[in-house]
């Protein structure tokens, strides 16, 4: 055995427990002798482990944890303790008979246990949660369609709140555009009301005599008036009653011999005067909105124009984004049995303002 | 758990976290809030948590969710600032539910919820801590020092004794 500076540690630690042989012992005091260091740090371990050191260090608590005999288990320092574990309930039979003795004969431990039994606390059953329906779940079972309709709903409504301003604005603009037309055009209405008047008379003249020259002579002021009239009979009139208007009157009364058959035509039907046949006309074929929109470009007697196809127009417009919505809200309130209603506000011009979905759950408003 | 055990549960634990937080906090509105927080989490847990463990799930969820709100309304007290021994007042009163409520109210917040866990529903020390976070012993020391306190406050009461 040779202790060097490779080894030494493990030398010194049996020497300072006393686990070294006399013949070892002599080895590190050598090693000690002739190495200053090594021996500056075992003088360095042997402070930390010498049992002088440890003498003076007391335990306070030893009396805590000493078990006492039963004349001695609960006294005046600790019944606190005991009382507490009597409230908890975790005295055992003897602790609590300890405890019971003591008290006996011990009245401020008396006056502890009855406070002490006060400080158990009871729950206030008045109090109560109000809400526990709030926080239920409900078992129903939503079917899948339902969600697929909700969201059908809704992209159709958002399809449609475009057309929806877009037509309302239009509408809006239009009956702006038809009452100062029609404002406009009352003197003419009356005026055009005249002339239909004179378009009638001499056509219907025209009709059943070509005797009443006179009065065919009084055509001569509607076939001197303006291109609407050209428009009218371009529209309905047969072309050898329109050609005969678009004529001047002297043509006109140059043609009465000619008349006569168209006067046997209509006399045949009894009832059609023409302008009975124009109404009917009208009726039955509505210009479309393109062919609208193109007659009012380039017809530039606008306010015949207008006082014809703005019903037809109208009628047109009545199936608008809104109405689209509406039905997808009705349909949708069939389906699923639920209330979902589109509001419209107005403003005290009665403009609309603002268009807003509302369901159970759910509101979506949109201002204009 | 199924659905109708959830609700059962709102039924059968609702009223009791209530009466916890309400005691603790003392805010109504905050109380309401943190049981409904409580049972939006367990309605996220439904799956996972057993109906026999939800009661200890609700109140251990309830608890943190008191704490963060606490912490977050920055009126946690320190758990260990209260002086036990300034205890005079010159109150009167005469129902010892008084005086308790004002004791509990003066308790530091820990020591308020692992009493009233003891006391209002039963728990045993091991619950308590897993409610809690805390450990055991570190339960029945609070438990112990709450009990005290509460002793000597209305001890200090006269009227009451």
């Amino acid at each position: 055995m040779t202790i060097n500076r490779n080894n030494y540690e493990a030398y010194l630690m049996d020497y300072l427990d006393g686990k070294l042989s006399p013949l070892a012992v002599a080895e590190v005091l050598l090693l000690l002798e002739q190495n200053a260091d090594i021996k500056e740090e075992f003088e360095f371990l042997s402070e930390g482990t010498s049992k002088d050191s440890f003498t003076n260090e007391q335990f306070e608590h030893k009396q805590s944890l000493k078990k006492h005999n039963s004349s001695v288990l609960v006294n005046e320092n600790n019944y606190t303790d005991f009382l507490v574990k009597r409230i908890e309930k975790n005295l055992c039979e003897l602790e609590s008979s300890e405890l019971d003795k003591f008290v006996g004969f011990y009245p401020p431990a008396k006056k502890d246990l009855a406070l002490f039994e006060k400080t158990i606390l009871q729950p206030d059953t008045a109090i109560l949660f109000n809400n526990k329906e709030e926080l239920k779940h409900n078992t129903r079972v939503i079917p899948l369609f339902y969600s697929y309709a909700a969201a059908a709903a809704v992209i159709l409504f958002l399809i449609a709140l475009p057309f929806l301003f877009q037509s309302t604005e239009e509408v809006l603009s239009e009956n702006a555009v038809s009452k100062k037309e029609l404002n406009a055009s009352t003197s003419v209405a009356d005026k055009k009301e005249e002339k239909k008047e004179e378009l009638v008379v001499p056509l219907n003249n025209i009709a059943k005599s070509n005797v009443i020259a006179n009065k065919a002579q009084n055509t001569k002021k509607v076939v001197a008036a303006p291109k609407q009239e050209k428009e009218v009979t371009q529209i309905v009139v047969p072309e050898n009653i329109a050609e005969n208007k678009k004529q001047d009157a002297p043509v006109i009364q140059e043609k009465k011999t000619e008349e006569p058959v168209i006067a046997n035509k209509q006399e045949k039907n009894t009832t059609s005067d023409l302008p009975v046949e124009i109404k009917n006309s009208s009726k039955q074929s509505y210009p479309s909105l393109q062919e609208l929109a193109l007659a009012k470009i380039k017809n530039s007697s606008k306010e015949t124009l207008i006082e014809e196809n703005v019903p037809a127009k109208a009628e047109k417009k009545k199936f608008s984004g809104w109405d689209l919505a509406a039905l997808t809200a009705k349909a949708l309130n069939k389906a699923t049995g639920k209330d979902i209603k589109l509001n419209k506000e107005y403003d005290n011009k009665g403009n609309v303002v603002e268009y807003g979905l509302v369901a159970d759950n759910f509101e979506f408003s949109r201002s204009r | 758990m199924t659905i109708n055990e959830f609700n059962s549960c709102v039924d059968q634990y609702a009223d009791q976290l209530y009466r916890f937080i309400l005691k603790n906090i003392k805010d109504k509105d905050k109380a309401r809030d943190i049981v409904q927080d409580t049972y939006e989490k367990l309605w996220l847990k439904v799956s996972d948590v057993e109906s026999s463990n939800s009661k200890s799930y609700m109140f251990t969820t309830a608890y943190r969710t008191m704490i963060d709100s606490i912490r977050k309304d920055k009126k946690q007290a320190d758990f260990d600032s209260v002086d036990t021994n300034v205890l005079q007042t010159n109150n009167r009163y005469s129902d010892l539910k008084e005086v308790l409520d004002e004791a509990l109210a003066k308790l530091p917040a820990i020591q308020r919820s692992v009493i009233l866990l003891r006391d209002y529903e039963g728990y045993n020390y091991d619950e308590i801590g897993g409610i809690t976070g805390l450990s055991e012993s570190q339960v029945k020391v609070y438990i112990y020092r709450a009990r005290v306190f509460l002793k000597e406050y209305i001890g200090s009461l006269d009227t009451v004794i």
